[in-house]
């Protein structure tokens, strides 16, 4: 809850309300990295201007706002009066916790170079994909990654949902980077798997996958 | 402010009846953006509490948590809920507390681990236990944390939506993938998932990965590469057709079932079966480990009385040409692929046989001289001669079709694509016969011996090479000359074309060339720019690098664009007399007896073959004629080379074992 009073001077004019209710104000051009927000602004920005005195929003709004309560009048007051500017999103399945550690990701990589939506979305072409693949992970990101698997799990699925492809990407990677070179038993202690095969399956498995044994 | 908070908290739960709202305290600073129409607003609330149950999970985008998701643990449900019971008839026997104490321990433990319906909620929980722990002495929280290490391990591959555990296992290398098979079942359903091995392939096949510097071969593809190989390599969409016609099995012998594939549909409408690209990527990557160990199988049989002088592969056949004035075409089991004939009813002896016994289908005879060079177009072949003449063959039928006479000495090269034939001479000249127009012009500029023609049909171009220590590069469109390439002090023997995509990073060494040389080639490069720039539209299909081998026993990579001389690899010791190279390797042979194979991208040596090497011995205790005898040609596939001797002698180093 302390969060709120920080930031609230700059210029932030979106508030990402995390599921907990707690508000993260953060600047449009940071959270325009997430491509959910970012098509979401873009249409209530046409939706304002096409029609201001319609109520006619978008499906995507409508999608996230469906927790509405009954203070929703009170609310929709309140952001009538007191701050125009501000355009509130509530991200409901997402934790206060990772929201915040998104939000700090997002500050990071505010110079990053952005990556055309446009080419990410479109499945068929892998050279922006391919691209990305080969990169390896940079310093600042394995930092930023380390933390428990939980929070871990949760920052992917929650960037997967804001469709933020860098972060997810990173994300992916950190886990690559845990399999990578490790032996399966080392694996199965590090995500606490249980070995499921019987002992003559995992013999054929073994024998089925010798070839790319390093030389 | 938070010790406040707690206590309602705790408050909260003595009242295990009345629903906590997690929100209640929060929510009036709650603001939404759009405002609903009251219609829409009822129906809303009437579904209000669903709502509540499926949007506000307390965990980020589920419901449950990962520890006690009911999808995640199936099987061990019971198990786990056995754990639980147990530890709690533990307690209620063991703990040493009086029976007032228990029921409020027990009532505690009963609403806290509470699952449905009235649960605390995450938050509050964490106020508890943040009050618990500060309670707690080093001893117990060190066991918790111990505890935590095991318990919050989760296992993100079987349990993320699949799209996202196949985009992290498309981060691996392919060794990782294949040990994260073996984990469990489900690792193994999705470290084996098609689209993961598609990318493996799409990554590695007929192209170095720069990450980890494997690049696969292409195989059976190989002589379709060169037909094909004119067009922009580098281009995604043709190296997605590369991977689908490599999949296509023309044979529907060893295919399995395929549900998923990306190119399924296109494979379907051909009415072909697809492999899974696992098996793709391994039938490769054999190949590709053989030749990096150099672990190979060789096989040596006289195939001429008199040297032989070229040779070359095609369609599973191999084409000789000597100085026994004929050209003779074998049939290679080992071409093939040597598993073909690994019958496990026949003996080791018999295998050996079978392999080992090249086929001789057919000898042409009609030069008057030694065959010099063979080369092909769709299938007829096209041979030159020391006769001074060329002849076009059906060499299914052994027939010479035509003669082509013109040079005026031996006809030492010959390259060609669709209707044109180019053809370099001891006359000093280079011809370009126009097949259909039954045109033939001569390119003059070299002032000794043409030893190799190449012609890249895409640009209209042709390359040639000479006793003159020079490359030259000629523009046939208009038959002039288009450019000069200076650098070697020998005799440059061969030229091997290449169309490298533009990501391919070749290890130069421009800085040890002579600068005095360098001047000459850039007054070249300045006069050859300004030409360009009237048909740029063409300028991307130029091949992008040249590969030369020269008496002067150096190897050398021009790049087309520039002129200059990026790479010089020394090793051999005398003349190199004739190199092949593709995607990933080049090989050589040179007056010094030596064969060497080498890596393209960083010209680095890989194998060093010799005849007087212990190992090769072996394989020829039955021929010490050959011993010593110097390799004039040699020809490169994707998973083996052939060299042909002075002495008549061929040798087949097959790396796909």
């Amino acid at each position: 809850m302390s969060l709120e009073t920080g930031n609230e001077q700059s210029n932030a004019k979106i508030i990402l309300l995390s599921g907990e209710g707690i508000e993260h104000p953060v600047e449009e051009e940071l959270i325009n990295k997430s491509i959910l927000i970012n098509n979401l602004l873009q249409q209530t920005k046409e939706a304002k201007t096409s029609s201001s005195s319609t109520n006619a929003p978008s499906s995507l709004i409508d999608d996230i706002n469906d927790i509405d309560d009954e203070e929703d009048e009170v609310a929709s007051n309140v952001s009538g009066e007191a701050d125009q500017e501000n355009i509130v999103i509530p991200i409901p399945n997402v934790r206060s916790s990772i929201l915040t550690k998104i939000i700090k990701w997002l500050e990071h990589h505010k110079k990053d170079p952005v990556i055309s939506f446009s080419s990410s979305n479109n499945t068929s072409s892998t050279s922006t994909d391919d691209l990305r693949r080969t990169d390896p992970l940079d310093e600042w990101d394995k930092q930023f990654f380390t933390m428990d698997q939980e929070m871990m799990y949760e920052i992917i699925l929650a960037s997967n949902y804001l469709n933020i492809p860098q972060l997810l990407d990173s994300g992916c990677k950190m886990i690559a980077n845990m399999i990578r070179g490790k032996s399966a038993e080392e694996i199965r202690q590090i995500f606490n798997i249980e070995n499921d095969f019987t002992k003559e399956e995992e013999e054929a498995i073994r024998r089925e996958n010798e070839w790319a044994e390093q030389i | 402010m938070s010790l406040n908070k707690a206590k309602i908290s705790l408050y909260k739960i003595s009242e295990v009846d009345s629903p906590i709202n997690i929100d209640s305290s929060t929510n009036n600073k709650r603001k939404f953006y759009n405002k609903e129409t009251t219609s829409s607003k009822r129906l809303k609330t009437n579904t209000k509490y669903n709502m509540k149950d499926l949007v506000l999970p307390e965990f980020s985008l589920t419901r449950f948590c990962y520890r006690h998701n009911p999808n995640y643990h199936q099987p061990n449900n019971q198990d786990f809920q056995k754990d639980e019971d147990n530890l709690k008839d533990n307690i209620n026997s063991s703990l040493r507390v009086n029976d007032n104490q228990k029921d409020t321990v027990e009532n505690f433990i009963k609403i806290f681990t509470k699952q449905e319906g009235g649960s605390i909620g995450g938050h509050d929980k964490n106020m508890i236990l943040k009050i618990l722990m500060n309670s707690l002495c080093s001893p117990q929280l060190s066991f918790i944390s111990e505890t935590c290490q095991a318990l919050i391990k989760l296992d993100f591959i079987s349990t993320l939506p699949k799209e996202i555990s196949l985009k992290i296992l498309q981060y691996l290398d392919c060794q990782s993938l294949c040990v994260a098979s073996q984990v469990c079942k489900k690792w193994q359903m999705l470290a084996n998932d098609d689209t993961v091995w598609y990318f493996m392939c799409l990554q590695h096949i007929d192209k170095k990965c720069e990450k980890c510097g494997w690049g696969l071969p292409l195989l059976q593809m190989k002589n379709r590469r060169y037909i094909q190989e004119s067009k922009n390599s580098g281009d995604d969409t043709h190296r997605r057709d590369l991977l689908r016609d490599i999949n296509i099995i023309p044979f529907a012998g060893n295919s399995s079932p395929n549900s998923k594939n990306i190119t399924e549909e296109n494979a379907v409408n051909a009415g072909f079966q697809m492999r899974t690209w696992k098996t793709v990527y391994k039938e490769r990557y054999s190949v590709e480990k053989n030749w990096r160990t150099g672990n190979f199988k060789t096989l040596n049989f006289r195939g001429h009385l008199d040297s032989i002088l070229t040779l070359k592969m095609q369609f599973n056949l191999l084409f000789t040409g000597s100085y026994d004035n004929t050209i003779a075409i074998w049939n290679l089991p080992q071409l093939i692929k040597a598993s073909t004939v690994t019958d496990k009813t026949l003996s080791k002896a018999e295998k050996q046989k079978i392999n080992n016994t090249p086929q001789l289908l057919r000898r042409l005879t009609g030069h008057q001289d030694a065959i010099k060079a063979i080369s092909f177009n769709g299938t007829t072949l096209i041979t030159g001669s020391l006769d001074k003449t060329i002849k076009i063959w059906n060499f299914q039928t052994g027939q010479c079709i035509s003669t082509y006479r013109g040079h005026t000495d031996s006809v030492l090269s010959i390259d060609s694509n669709k209707s044109i034939i180019v053809s370099g001479s001891a006359d000093k000249t280079v011809r370009v016969w126009h097949v259909d127009l039954r045109t033939c012009f001569t390119l003059k500029g070299h002032s000794d011996w043409v030893n190799c023609v190449k012609l890249d049909y895409e640009s209209m171009t042709c390359f040639s090479c000479s006793d003159d220590h020079t490359i030259k590069m000629w523009d046939i469109k208009e038959n002039r000359l288009m450019k000069t390439f200076k650098g070697h002090v020998g005799q440059v023997q061969k030229i091997v074309l290449l169309h490298l995509a533009s990501d391919v990073n070749l290890t130069s060494d421009l800085d040890d060339c002579c600068p005095e040389v360098n001047s000459n080639i850039i007054e070249e490069c300045d006069k050859v720019d300004t030409e360009k720039n009237c048909d740029s539209e063409r300028e991307f299909k130029y091949p992008t690098h040249i590969v030369s081998c020269s008496l002067d026993s150096t190897i050398k990579i021009w790049d087309v664009k520039t002129g200059r001389c990026i790479r010089t690899q020394f090793g051999h010791v005398g003349g190199v007399w004739d190199i092949e190279c593709d995607n990933f390797r080049i090989i050589s042979c040179s007056r010094d007896r030596y064969t060497k194979v080498w890596d393209l991208q960083n010209g680095k040596l890989i194998l060093n073959f010799n005849d007087n090497d212990q190992k090769q011995n072996e394989n020829q205790n039955n021929n010490p004629s050959t011993n010593g005898a110097i390799k004039n040609c040699l020809d490169l596939g994707d998973s083996e080379f052939i060299t042909g001797d002075d002495a008549g002698f061929i040798k087949l180093y097959n790396f796909n074992i």
